[in-house]
């Protein structure tokens, strides 16, 4: 579904009383089935931005629509991965999806079925951020939020999941929007790349990654696309 | 249970054994018999009843104080995990509560209600009800709040949530507080039962001190000990080893 993040300003009030403009007047569209990458330096308001989507926070200006229609809880699924995959330990792979809803198409697709049984303790982290991909892939949702979901994972075993999601990426109907502070990651994933300045957020630059889905991370119209992306975030 | 460590633990228990018989060697039968007579004199009272008769009416009281401890706790702990308010109001009466000694609960229980059911059973409730109060406040308390916030996110009912994300994170502090609380129970249901009962293993005992009848003394202190040695290994242990069997082997 097609999502609008259309003029959304958010403040914050601090414990101190003064208050803190996180979000001011930001825009961005993506398309149906979409996949944008939001790259911006850390505290500049991504996850107020993913919090707004998941409904847990309410923006005090703009509006957000999906499927053009005003968020809504109860009508629009989001499906949510987080940094750390926040799973329930003491449950097995395919407890922890159904938690969220229905299991086996979707640990088919993420390549899980042979660990369905098992605790989330016994996989590698990698294997369990996936679980949490499934997890929220269960919903079917509209949107897909994905927060940092590799940054804690060790390099090799984040390339491997990129490349993993990239290969499922077309079998889900979603509309992914993908955070991170990784410039090579945010070309490699998505169509669209939004750069994010410092507080009070706005997009400073949006690019398109005119590459086939069947790309390389080290193809040289990638790493030049980085280029372009770190130079925009202010790179030196 | 792995054989070795079985091995182990049957060999802890008979160290027990051979150790009180070296000791009952240097003194005499009526100051401390050995494991034999104490035994035999065991089996007589399981044989003609009277052990189960009392072991029964102890193990009730605890159970029903026990129990009634519980339910508040739960509820009271886990509302002092959950708000600041209920955290101030209630910490102090706990800690008011895990000071004051046991025997102290059981003289007031029988000045309060006299010779009937209720003083033990009272004794054990307000003996029990701090430990498991703290150990459920604590546990609420250090819930992960990331994965609350994930239930929220993927609109989970709240009976699942309650079932799949608070209690499984809470029962092991449950079980820690049940460990403690029936510990302290059945030392308060023996000091009730000899102060002002006319059954129970506490009465027993207290009976064959009056008769100093050393033999009788032991064979109940022992019984009752086996009794609560069997309960720990038939009951709570498997509980404990279903409960975080999702957790990896970790030896140090």
């Amino acid at each position: 579904m097609k999502l609008e993040f259309l003029g959304i300003g958010k403040r914050f009030v601090r414990a101190d009383g003064r208050s803190l403009d996180v979000l001011d007047d930001v825009s961005f569209t993506v398309e149906p089935r979409g996949f944008v990458s939001l790259v911006g330096p850390s505290g500049c308001g991504k996850s107020t931005i993913l919090n707004l989507l998941a409904g847990l926070l309410a923006p005090d200006r703009g509006t957000i629509r999906i499927g053009g229609h005003p968020l809504d809880r109860r009508r629009h699924r989001i499906g949510y991965v987080f940094q750390k995959p926040r799973l329930l330990n003491w449950r097995t792979v395919r407890q922890n999806v159904e938690f969220a809803l229905r299991a086996d198409g979707v640990l088919a697709l993420v390549g899980l079925t042979p660990f369905a049984d098992e605790f989330p303790l016994t996989l590698s982290g990698g294997m369990q951020q996936r679980v949490a991909i499934a997890r929220a892939l269960a919903i079917e949702p509209d949107v897909l939020l994905m927060d940092e979901p590799f940054s804690h994972l060790d390099e090799l075993t984040a390339r491997a999941q990129r490349r993993e999601l990239l290969r499922f990426r077309d079998k889900i109907e979603a509309t992914v929007l993908f955070v991170t502070h990784n410039a090579l990651e945010a070309v490699y994933l998505a169509d669209r790349v939004f750069v994010l300045g410092a507080r009070p957020t706005r997009i400073e630059a949006a690019f398109t990654v005119e590459a086939p889905r069947t790309r390389e991370i080290d193809e040289p119209y990638v790493l030049q696309l980085q280029r372009s992306v770190l130079a925009a975030l202010g790179a030196p | 249970m792995k054989p070795a460590r079985f091995a182990a633990s049957a060999l802890s228990v008979a160290s027990i054994l051979v150790l009180w018989m070296g000791i009952a060697a240097f003194f005499p039968p009526t100051l401390l018999p050995g494991p034999g007579v104490v035994f035999r004199r065991l089996a007589e009272l399981v044989a003609t009843g009277d052990f189960w008769f009392h072991l029964r009416a102890t193990v009730q009281r605890v159970a029903l104080g026990f129990a009634g401890a519980f339910v508040v706790s739960v509820a009271a702990g886990t509302l002092m995990g959950a708000r600041r308010l209920a955290e101030s109001v209630l910490s102090a009466w706990v800690l008011v509560g895990l000071t004051i000694p046991g025997l102290c609960w059981a003289v007031l229980a029988v000045m309060w209600f006299g010779i009937t059911e209720t003083a033990p059973v009272f004794a054990i409730f307000v003996v029990v009800l701090p430990i498991l109060m703290l150990n459920i406040w604590q546990g609420t308390k250090s819930l992960d709040r990331d994965l609350i916030e994930m239930a929220r996110v993927f609109r989970t009912p709240w009976p699942s949530v309650m079932g799949n994300v608070v209690l499984p994170q809470l029962l092991p502090f449950c079980l820690a507080g049940a460990r403690l609380g029936f510990a302290l129970g059945w030392k308060v249901v023996v000091l009730s039962e000899m102060l002002g009962l006319s059954s129970g293993v506490g009465y027993m005992i207290n009976r064959s001190f009056s008769a100093y009848s050393m033999d009788d003394v032991l064979a109940w202190t022992v019984g009752f000990t086996v009794v609560m040695f069997a309960f720990e290994y038939a009951v709570m242990l498997p509980i404990e080893r279903r409960l975080v069997r999702w957790r990896p082997v970790v030896e140090f």
